[in-house]
């Protein structure tokens, strides 16, 4: 599909989105910040994995903390959006900074001194390896989305295939009879699961970027690079 | 509340947990978009936000009345002629060919409804395509629309096989 088709169709932008949330008050500003969490957190998580900065506490806290910190600030979005970034870069971009200001306030506390002494090495590059979380953690919620979507529209017979086939990886007719439809019939049911897999995944996808285009989105990501 | 307690609540859940790289990775390319083909672009029209609406309105527009009369009655009920969906399949290769996406989009419904429903009042195909060109297509189409169109068109699907 050409990124103008996709325009076409879908017209809601990264842009549009976050205004969107940020007009409803502080309750948008709650969606957001937790839509932003759900796809964000473990890839954060990786990336701090595989730092040097470890010691400075469980991955968990450090990445909670951060959101606390950062999401918060009226003009986060705003920034991120002048800044041409792909949003989960413009996020590990300000993650280090958050880093650097936990090292100085640790220093000011002087407890760091044991520990810092002993700073663990960097393991590969963590960049890369936030960016492979970021795949799962991206598919991840678009299969929540999706899951919910199929629930809302009585499609859970659908969905179960859906998952039994691409997410377990078992074969329609081993399965079929489980849900009392023969192997082209379960196909047919599991297609309509996949296309609101699909709509949610590529709709994920078209927020990344302002102009973000989900099939170089996803090509880039498969290849390892996401740069 | 304070500021941390409230992030902390607001965290992900953690259903699908156990989802690995490897499947991320398989289930990730599922999200490539296949080579088009015309009907993908209608389908898209009818999975966007508010699109079964927007169908609503297009079988009410002139292309359907001026050749079947009243829409619902005469696709979904099969209370129409053979030869009132044969001008309607040519009525929407005409507007086909019209600059306005719109119209294009209405071209496309008008076009594989009037196919779907030879196939399933009449059991008659009215078009030059390969049946396996058709079921395809019937079958994406029939899993987009809302009912009861989507179950014309289903009947349709099943009706292909002893059609003429």
């Amino acid at each position: 599909m050409s990124n103008a088709r996709q325009a076409d169709v879908f017209p809601v932008t990264m842009t549009d989105w976050i205004h969107e949330r940020m007009s409803l008050g502080p309750e948008g500003r709650r969606q957001l910040n937790q839509e932003i969490m759900a796809r964000y957190a473990w890839p954060l998580q990786v990336y701090f994995m595989g730092t040097r900065d470890r010691w400075l506490g469980e991955p968990t806290d450090i990445v909670q903390g951060f959101f606390a910190s950062r999401l918060a600030k009226g003009d986060f979005f705003a920034n991120w959006s002048v800044s041409g970034l792909r949003l989960r870069h413009w996020l590990i971009n300000a993650f280090c900074f958050y880093l650097k200001e936990l090292h100085r306030a640790r220093r000011k506390e002087a407890r760091e001194v044991a520990q810092g002494d002993e700073p663990v090495s960097a393991e590969g590059n963590p960049s890369k390896a936030a960016d492979r979380a970021f795949a799962v953690s991206i598919v991840r919620e678009a299969l929540r989305q999706a899951q919910a979507q199929c629930e809302k529209e009585k499609l859970g017979a659908h969905w179960d295939i859906f998952l039994r086939h691409f997410y377990k990886g078992e074969a329609y007719a081993d399965f079929a009879a489980d849900f009392g439809v023969d192997a082209p019939r379960a196909a047919v049911m599991a297609r309509t699961a996949r296309t609101k897999f699909n709509a949610a995944l590529r709709d994920l996808l078209s927020r990344e970027a302002p102009d973000a285009d989900p099939d170089a989105e996803i090509l880039s990501l498969l290849e390892g690079g996401g740069s | 509340m304070s500021q941390a307690d409230s992030f902390q609540q607001s965290f992900p859940d953690d259903s699908f947990a156990d989802l690995n790289e490897r499947s991320a990775l398989r289930l990730l390319r599922l999200g490539l978009s296949q080579p088009n083909r015309p009907i993908d672009a209608l389908i898209e029209r009818l999975l966007a936000p508010g699109g079964h609406d927007w169908f609503r309105k297009v079988i009410l527009s002139p292309t359907f009345k001026t050749c079947v009369g009243d829409p619902v009655a005469a696709l979904v009920s099969g209370r129409v002629m053979l030869v009132q969906l044969t001008a309607l399949k040519e009525a929407a290769k005409s507007l086909g060919a019209d600059r306005d996406r719109e119209n294009r989009l209405i071209a496309r419904a008008a076009y594989d409804l009037s196919i779907a429903a030879a196939l399933a009042h009449h059991g008659r195909i009215i078009t030059g395509q390969k049946r396996s060109e058709i079921l395809p297509v019937l079958t994406d189409l029939s899993e987009a629309l809302p009912e009861p169109w989507a179950g014309m068109v289903l009947r349709a699907t099943e009706a292909l096989d002893r059609a003429e």
